[in-house]
């Protein structure tokens, strides 16, 4: 009751309503632009909120992450180019139906099931973040450890492409993470007699170099101009009852699914929309309509990805540990402000995530006004000029990266992380072993050394803590059941070769 | 040499030249059992591994004819064009963040913006010009006059 109080104070007495519509309207936009994915939309977002109090800074970030999940779906009805890759499940029936003139009805499908699963995810995120950050109060340095282990080799494993990949790119956050002073005993490591490397290298800056400054770069080098919207501002038009009925049952598949692939870290959107969308076609009482412009099939990976966005906060704000590209954008929004999401966060200073949770609320409430409100805005931006576009973010990113220092080493090492990125995108690296690796370096190296200091040097305190034992253990498994599956996809590889 | 061949070599040469600068790190009177060079050594030795890994898994795929391309992004079927476009792009853009304090804000920017417009062929007009000035105008009221960020002034400083 008092968290509920707790709530409404902060609605009245915070910029938290009008940095959550903010947020939800800018979430839209970024969405809805094809090559900015919501974690680029929040990334440009970050050097902002460095001015602003920490629970409307926040919450602005969170409600661009629910808007874009939105937004993308609009470029993929309408022009068959899906804003974020989780809308690529939403293209297959959403473009259907706008070839045959039923545009309106499938956004306002799409708005509705993504409002759903808004809030299916957001009822899971304010019931379970609390009781699992009161499991984690319990960890110790040796449990932190394993905790980051345990995160880490998850999001190795499910990474698409080899988990030989998927390691090389999370060793390469923990590398940089190494750079700066040394957690235990104060030495400057890998700094080259560089002052601006003591502090470490910004996890800001990377993030926002690896994920926006790369994009930029890959997406001047396409050759291939967007659609335009050609047939004008298509009228968003809200299901009715009969369509709400018929939707009902692919909105519960969705939502469900949505929020199991959001407990997953690394699952994401993507996964859970596709899913969605395949089960939605299992449990339809009309599957044949499937691929050539069901609402079921635009509903399901809507209500999917929603209530992952939703979910997927989980992981971050009771362990600290980021589940997805869009959560480690959020994660830097915590830090900017020197907080560190986690248990002792929810134990020390839990108004700032009542304040999150309300503003996520008010986020879903504002969806479909929002959405109403900003479509024609959404079809204008869509049909810019690319090389406008693609300017005028690389201009902002660097604008917003000097906000942050009023330092040109910064720039530099923005650039440098977009170079870096768009190398990591030609060998085929995913990005958020990277990020988590960077996140969690900290976490690992310093928990690991601390542990021994307590031990006097003897490995055996891992052992002794059961949890830590459980997390490594399930490290072991996940690494093993990825090493499994290559084995297996390589020896049918080669029966079918063999043919 | 395929791109996983590629990354396997890189990965190897990389991690000894990390593994050599972290031997390297100096020890402190304060360390721990592990030291400072202890974490980066272990991901050293952890990323040689790994692009060993990468090599062997390639050549075995290769000795067993299974060596099928990845499927590859649009943007790298064209190196050349890759090359071009995205490098242009990272020199206009060091050639802006040298030019910044000198030039100023605004007119750095409506230069950046603008050579980036031409260099992506967007038609030389007076339209293009107005884009160019007005965005940096835009971008400097957004974080100058509205974030309060100190943007560097350069030759409109006593103007601005």
């Amino acid at each position: 009751m008092d968290a509920l109080i707790q709530s409404f104070g902060l609605l009245t007495t915070t910029l938290v309503v009008p940095m959550a519509i903010l947020g939800m309207v800018w979430g839209i936009f970024g969405g809805a632009l094809p090559g900015l994915s919501p974690s680029i939309t929040m990334a440009l977002l970050l050097p902002f909120t460095y001015t602003m109090d920490p629970i409307p800074a926040i919450v602005l970030l969170a409600a661009t992450y629910v808007g874009a999940e939105y937004g993308g779906s609009v470029p993929a009805i309408l022009i068959r180019t899906p804003g974020t890759n989780a809308a690529a499940a939403t293209l297959i029936d959403g473009y259907e139906m706008k070839k045959q003139g039923k545009a309106g009805e499938a956004l306002g499908i799409s708005l509705y099931a993504s409002s759903i699963g808004n809030f299916a995810g957001i009822i899971c995120l304010i019931l379970f973040t609390a009781p699992l950050s009161q499991l984690a109060l319990t960890f110790r340095p040796t449990t932190y450890f394993a905790l980051g282990i345990l995160g880490l080799s998850v999001i190795a494993t499910v990474s698409e492409g080899l988990l030989t990949k998927g390691v090389i790119a999370a060793l390469i956050g923990l590398m940089i993470a190494t750079i700066g002073t040394d957690p235990v005993s104060g030495v400057a490591r890998f700094t080259y007699g560089n002052p601006n490397l003591l502090t470490g290298v910004p996890i800001i800056l990377v993030m926002v170099g690896l994920f926006a400054v790369s994009e930029v770069l890959e997406q001047i080098s396409l050759k291939s101009q967007w659609e335009k919207v050609k047939d004008g501002a298509s009228r968003l038009r809200m299901p009715n009852w009969a369509m709400q009925k018929k939707i009902a049952v692919s909105n519960v598949i969705g939502s469900g699914i949505g929020i199991f692939c959001g407990i997953m870290p690394g699952a994401g959107g993507t996964v859970a929309s596709f899913m969605a969308y395949n089960e939605a076609r299992r449990f339809s009482k009309t599957p044949e309509e499937f691929g050539k412009g069901s609402p079921e099939g635009v509903a399901a990976p809507e209500a999917a990805n929603n209530a992952d966005a939703g979910v997927g906060l989980i992981p971050l704000l009771s362990f600290g540990i980021p589940a997805s590209n869009s959560t480690a954008i959020l994660l830097g929004g915590f830090l900017i402000h020197g907080l560190i999401p986690g248990p002792v966060l929810f134990d020390k200073d839990p108004t700032i995530l009542y304040g999150l949770f309300s503003g996520l609320v008010v986020a879903s409430i504002a969806l479909i006004p929002a959405a109403y409100l900003t479509l024609s805005v959404c079809i204008w931006l869509v049909n810019r000029p690319k090389p406008y576009l693609m300017a005028f973010i690389l201009a902002l990113v660097f604008s917003g990266a000097y906000s942050i220092n009023a330092s040109l080493f910064d720039l530099g090492l923005v650039l440098a992380a977009g170079v870096f990125g768009l190398g990591m995108r030609y060998f085929g690296l995913p990005m958020l072993p990277t990020i988590l690796g960077l996140v969690l370096g900290y976490m690992i190296e310093a928990n690991y050394r601390r542990s021994l200091v307590i031990s006097g040097g003897d490995h055996a305190i891992f052992l002794e803590d059961k949890i830590a034992v459980v997390f490594l253990v399930l490290s072991v498994i996940f690494l093993g059941i990825s090493l499994v599956q290559e084995f297996r996809t390589r020896r049918t590889i080669k029966t079918d070769g063999g043919g | 040499m395929t791109k996983d061949l590629g990354l396997g070599v890189i990965a190897l040469l990389f991690s000894v030249f990390y593994i050599s600068q972290a031997a390297g790190i100096p020890t402190s009177a304060l360390g721990d059992a592990v030291g400072a060079g202890g974490v980066p050594l272990i991901l050293g030795w952890i990323m040689a591994g790994a692009g060993a890994m990468l090599i062997l898994h390639d050549l075995w795929l290769r000795r067993a004819g299974l060596n099928v391309p990845a499927p590859v992004s649009e943007a790298f079927q064209e190196p050349r064009r890759l090359v071009m476009m995205g490098g242009g792009v990272v020199l206009i853009t060091i050639v802006y963040l040298a030019v910044l304090r000198f030039l100023g804000y605004i007119p750095a920017t409506a230069l950046f913006l603008a050579t980036l417009f031409v260099y992506q062929r967007v038609p030389v007009t007076g339209a293009m010009a107005l884009v160019s000035i007005g965005g940096a105008v835009v971008l400097w009221l957004l974080f100058d006059a509205f974030l309060g960020i100190d943007l560097p002034d350069g030759l409109l400083a006593g103007v601005l």
